[in-house]
């Protein structure tokens, strides 16, 4: 059951990531052709920067929930690496449910947010501002659904999220 | 009270292994619950800190460089270096040092510098019988450089979290000249310690080999130039000028280079959107922080505590250093500049230092905490592909982390250094 769950997940993960890469890319499009509009068509697009923050915060976000089923968050694994394999599973388990928590909080203060805002009106879009918040609670359902299913494994399986200590040094691809 | 209970928490939620931006954002949100604050505004922090249009340079620029990368530039910048550094003493260290400056200029990220300058340098180290420990240490001290020399998406954070208009252009010209003083500090540290264990010095490959290597790198230098340029006559803002540089970057890599195909550019598209996510998370958590810190009143205490202890300008940026450099032992180079620049830019500008000056300080200080232990990115990694442990590393390296200091404390008691290009450019 959660190893079918995670291998779904991984699936989710991966669709997420591809989706991420293709707001980049077309990120890259948008902004691309508000230089080409300005210097050639001598029109500048007044949606194209606020159109592009949008799709960044959407695929960073979504990426950003993706990144609690890969791993590839920041931390730091010291403590855990040189504690006892039974005091080591104990803080990964605490560590991923303040992560599910988090989760948790981002769906249920994202929705009062996105809500909140629904009538005021992104100005050079013409769209709800809420288009800008609602991927906080999706996120946070994703990062709920990433974590929670590590989390259950764990209490079922112990050791099922110990990282192997090569990999998980190797793997944060640094923000530096 | 309310800030013993922020940094206690967040420590605490750290060192259980707490990914660091969920345990920014949970440690705000228990202050906030303590200070009987909506809790809500977390999030809404959270999210006002990414919804930041200069941001969008960051996802531009690690495409740019992760594309450069992939295409094979790394070996080529290598022979470059080979044929102006490679026959001094101890002469791959001193072109691995050169090689790291070059793909600084293409690429502003430490981790892909000593990725990439680790692969394709350390293998030829070890043949020629140097240490691993030796190669380790050049590799990821010289990776630092690449955070000084534009263009350098940590420079964005910074801009953006100054709060003031601090110009990006700016900040990437005043970079060079510290960036250069920086790598030719390591160069001769390298040289010493090679003359005293011994390395052999390189062979001059002749000229060919070099003309050959600069012929092909030109193309993917010139993405610096066409940032660079690009920012500094107008033409561009930074957005524009990063979003251009990946395009430009994508025609190089598919038509000139011929290394990129539609997988790799998958690959390398789905790897930049990793980096991103994860540095826009912390970003937008350690707004979250600093909206609760300045809620405290922390940065308006600290100063006024720093100014009872002192008046003296170069004890009070000694002071603001040592801080920096002992919080970037255990903490991330971009949640550090989100925090510690609403709290220490006022004081140092205060001081008749230039927010320019200042934030070319910040990006040595904190890349030195990215080499250092216990917590750094470029050490943890550097030393997996060295494939030592960081026991080992950090035994040797010592020499290499004075050369950083000196250096460091260069940059910040000569603003000239720093700001000589930006001044010359008005």
């Amino acid at each position: 059951m959660i190893a079918r769950l995670t291998y779904y997940n991984g699936y989710l993960a991966k669709l997420l990531l591809w989706i991420g890469g293709a707001g980049l890319f077309a990120m890259t499009l948008i902004i691309g052709w508000q230089v080409f509009a300005r210097y050639v068509l001598n029109a500048s697009p007044s949606w194209a920067e606020q159109l592009s923050l949008l799709l960044m915060i959407w695929y960073a976000l979504l990426a950003a929930a993706a990144g609690f089923h890969e791993g590839f968050h920041i931390k730091i694994i010291a403590l855990q690496a040189g504690a006892s394999t039974r005091n080591a599973r104990i803080l990964r388990i605490v560590a991923e449910i303040v992560v599910v928590m988090s989760g948790a909080m981002m769906v249920v203060w994202g929705l009062d947010l996105t809500y909140i805002i629904s009538s005021h009106v992104i100005p050079s879009l013409g769209i709800s501002r809420s288009w800008a918040y609602a991927p906080l609670p999706i996120a946070g359902a994703l990062i709920v659904l990433f974590s929670g299913t590590r989390l259950a494994g764990e209490l079922l399986y112990p050791g099922f999220t110990a990282e192997d200590e090569i990999d998980s040094v190797a793997m944060p691809v640094g923000d530096a | 009270m309310e800030v013993a209970l922020l940094l206690v928490l967040l420590i605490l939620l750290l060192a259980i292994g707490v990914p660091v931006a969920f345990s920014l954002f949970v440690a705000s949100v228990a202050t906030l619950y303590a200070l009987d604050i909506p809790l809500a505004v977390s999030l809404q922090r959270m999210a006002a800190g990414i919804s930041i249009f200069s941001l969008m340079a960051i996802p531009f620029f690690i495409f740019a460089g992760d594309l450069m990368y992939r295409s094979g530039i790394a070996a080529r910048l290598v022979n470059i270096a080979d044929a102006s550094f490679g026959r001094a003493r101890g002469g791959l260290g001193q072109v691995n040092i050169g090689a790291s400056m070059l793909f600084g200029a293409v690429s502003g990220s430490a981790i892909a510098n000593v990725s990439a300058m680790g692969s394709t340098i350390s293998p030829l180290m070890e043949e020629k019988g140097y240490d691993r420990d030796y190669a380790v240490n050049v590799n990821i001290t010289a990776a630092i450089v690449g955070l000084l020399i534009p263009p350098s998406h940590n420079m964005i954070i910074y801009a953006a979290a100054s709060g003031t208009a601090v110009s990006i252009g700016d900040l990437f010209l005043a970079g060079i000249i510290p960036g250069i003083l920086t790598g030719a500090m390591l160069m001769i540290v390298a040289w010493l310690v090679a003359r005293r264990r011994g390395y052999p010095a390189g062979i001059f490959p002749g000229w060919r080999p070099f003309i050959k290597a600069v012929v092909f790198a030109i193309p993917g230098l010139l993405t610096a130039i066409i940032i660079i340029g690009g920012i500094l006559s107008g033409i561009f803002t930074a957005t524009e000028s990063s979003a251009i540089a990946v395009l430009y970057t994508i025609l190089v890599g598919a038509l000139v280079y011929r290394t990129i195909g539609f997988t790799k550019f998958v690959e390398s598209a789905v790897s930049s959107v990793r980096i991103t996510a994860m540095v826009l998370l912390i970003i937008g958590a350690a707004s979250s922080f600093g909206y609760v810190l300045a809620i405290l009143d922390v940065p308006t205490q600290l100063a006024s505590g720093i100014n009872t202890l002192t008046d003296n300008p170069i004890l009070i940026l000694l002071i603001i250093n040592v801080i920096l450099l002992l919080l970037g032992t255990f903490m991330d180079m971009s949640p550090l500049i989100v925090i510690t620049t609403p709290i220490f830019l006022p004081i140092a500008v205060s001081l008749g230092v230039d927010p320019v000056h200042f934030g070319i300080i910040m990006m040595l200080n904190l890349g030195i905490g990215l080499v250092t232990p216990p917590v750094g990115s470029v050490l943890f990694v550097g030393a997996a592909i060295g494939k030592i442990s960081v026991e080992q590393t950090i035994k040797t390296i010592w020499p290499f982390y004075i050369a950083l200091v000196v250096a460091l404390g260069l940059i910040t008691y000569i603003p000239a250094i720093s700001m000589a290009l930006p001044n010359m450019m008005k």
